[in-house]
């Protein structure tokens, strides 16, 4: 992911959780309905219905139709957001960028997840989410996946939070199902052999009310294929999107976000009187079978803006960045207030100029580039970043209005490299 | 060839029942009254005052009919975890250390009794 994708995503988590809460709502949603065998075995409930309970069953598709009412309150924050997939199959490491502070490990302490990774079971082998997806019966393959380590191995080695049935509460929950999601696709996509004996589900009965809002009415059996909620699922840097027809069933425009290359063809229609967007930070490829109707308003576009230098620097699959500091030293700290200072630098000099009217920091580079300043707080995440096209000089007036507090100001430049890193203190 | 296979499959199918056969308790260290408690798809009998545990319960787990999960219910609201489960066919106690109603968590540990 880039910078930009996940600075976004974790905002929108944080946003989802103020006001109206909804990671709240969804959590003790879940847990209320988690399972009722405890308590009367004929009451609905989402988990573990199969092998004996097939009339109760919705636990893939409920979860399809949470993590599609996560999104859609997403992108209404910023429409260029989706969930991305965590692969617990190949993403296995504590290590991982996946957790780095200014990802999902923002919200351990924030949220006091007490998250403690590998403390109960494992995660899955790609052997055994292979073997999974060659399994025929749909109620069979959806028993195992539930039980067995492709869902529950996420859960329990995460552990906190996710380990319990208000795992909700922790965002790599929303990650970790889109996943299972992902996998229920591919299933679909192979077999088509969906089905499920209710025709409703709880929470999207059409009754259930949250922030004012009714929630639709679904059956389940109108979205056994992701394609009925607009939902496409990119993999090795491609996203295919095929066999679908514009509808705008639910946004007035329909936007295909992707920081990977997209693919329409194979019948993938811009109805007439509809609008939408594919939009790529990398390229847009349009194939046979792809058609645009007469009265459609369809635009295929580029994104200009993380296409600068931020896309450039993460073209790889998963987010791998380094952890903000680790390649600088970080020992000066410059205390930005009144008549403090200078630095001296082979590449790149420093300085801040104390006025009673315009505060401001100045770099001057030793030559002309392309680079990225980029402001951190002191726990790693990012908080502002502003594209500089070849300059050798920069100029940060008020620290872009941040509170009083300390700072990292860092400089990087095309080539990803960093050009200086500074501590800095605001009075 | 075929009686060395045998012999493994034999062996494979002995570790699996082996490892089925699970003995249980529940012990509540909370300050709550425990009703409802399920686990491993059996529901147990009565309630847990504060520091009362259960009786042992025998079950044949079989991890594609019941869940490695424990539901207990405590001043209306249903809480749910997945239990740890032992490696060997020992008898564990699944301790309940502490149930927080106002933020709805729920903290557990196992403890292998022999
Ligand atoms: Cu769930």
């Amino acid at each position: 992911m880039t910078d930009y994708e996940k600075t976004e995503l974790v905002n929108a988590f944080y946003q989802l959780r103020s006001g109206a809460d909804m990671i709240t709502d969804m959590a003790n949603f879940h847990m209320d309905y988690f399972n009722m065998d405890n308590i009367d075995a004929n009451q609905m409930d989402i988990h573990f219905n199969l092998p004996n309970e097939q009339d109760k069953e919705i636990f893939l598709v409920w979860h399809r139709m949470l993590m599609f009412e996560t999104e859609q309150a997403m992108q209404a924050i910023n429409p260029k957001l989706s969930i991305p997939y965590w692969d617990s199959s190949a993403d296995r490491l504590e290590t991982s960028p996946l957790w780095e502070e200014d990802f999902m490990g923002s919200f351990e302490d924030n949220w006091s997840l007490n998250r403690n990774f590998g403390h109960d079971g494992l995660l899955p082998s790609p052997q055994s989410i292979t073997n999974m997806l060659q399994m025929s019966d749909f109620f069979e393959f959806s028993n195992f996946f539930e039980r067995q380590l492709p869902h529950s191995g996420a859960h329990r080695w995460v552990s906190g939070a996710m380990v319990t049935s208000a795992s909700p509460r922790d965002p790599v929950f929303y990650l970790h199902h889109t996943f299972v999601d992902k996998l229920w696709h591919d299933w679909e996509e192979t077999h088509d052999a969906s089905f499920y004996l209710r025709t409703d589900m709880l929470r999207y009965d059409g009754t259930y009310v949250f922030d004012g809002e009714t929630l639709p009415l679904v059956n389940p059996n109108s979205i056994v294929d992701s394609r009925a909620l607009g939902v496409f699922y990119a993999e090795n840097g491609l996203a295919t999107l095929d066999n679908y027809i514009v509808s705008n069933t639910h946004l007035p425009e329909e936007l295909f976000y992707y920081r990977f290359t997209i693919q329409a063809g194979d019948n993938f229609i811009a109805a007439e009187n509809t609008t939408s967007h594919l939009q790529s930070i990398s390229e847009v490829i349009l194939t046979p079978g792809f058609l645009a109707e007469s009265g459609s308003n369809f635009r295929a576009s580029i994104d200009a803006e993380t296409t600068s230098l931020l896309a450039r620097n993460n073209q790889q699959q998963y987010p791998r960045e380094k952890k903000p500091f680790d390649d600088v030293e970080l020992e000066q700290v410059w205390l930005w207030s009144e008549g403090e200072m200078d630095a001296k630098d082979p590449a790149v000099v420093m300085q801040t100029f104390p006025n009673p009217f315009d505060n401001k920091i100045t770099i001057t580079l030793n030559k002309k580039k392309d680079c990225v300043v980029e402001i951190y707080n002191l726990t790693g995440a990012l908080i502002k970043q502003e594209f500089f096209e070849f300059t050798d000089i920069i100029e940060i007036n008020d620290l872009y209005g941040l509170a009083a507090g300390t700072y990292v100001v860092k400089v990087v430049d095309a080539n990803g490299e960093t050009l200086v890193a500074k501590k800095v203190v605001k009075m | 060839m075929m009686k060395t296979i045998g012999v493994a499959l034999l062996l494979l199918m002995l570790s699996f029942l082996y490892q089925e056969e699970l003995n249980f308790r529940v012990a509540n260290k909370t300050k709550h009254t425990l009703t409802h408690i399920r686990v491993f798809g059996t529901n147990l009998q009565g309630e847990l005052k504060p520091n009362e545990q259960s009786d042992y319960y025998q079950t044949i787990y079989n991890d594609f009919t019941e869940e490695a999960i424990l539901m207990v219910y405590v001043e209306g609201k249903n809480y749910g975890i997945y239990v740890p489960l032992s490696q060997r066919n020992n008898r564990v106690t699944y301790i309940i250390d502490s149930i927080d109603t106002i933020n709805r968590n729920i903290l557990i540990r196992m403890q292998v009794d022999e």
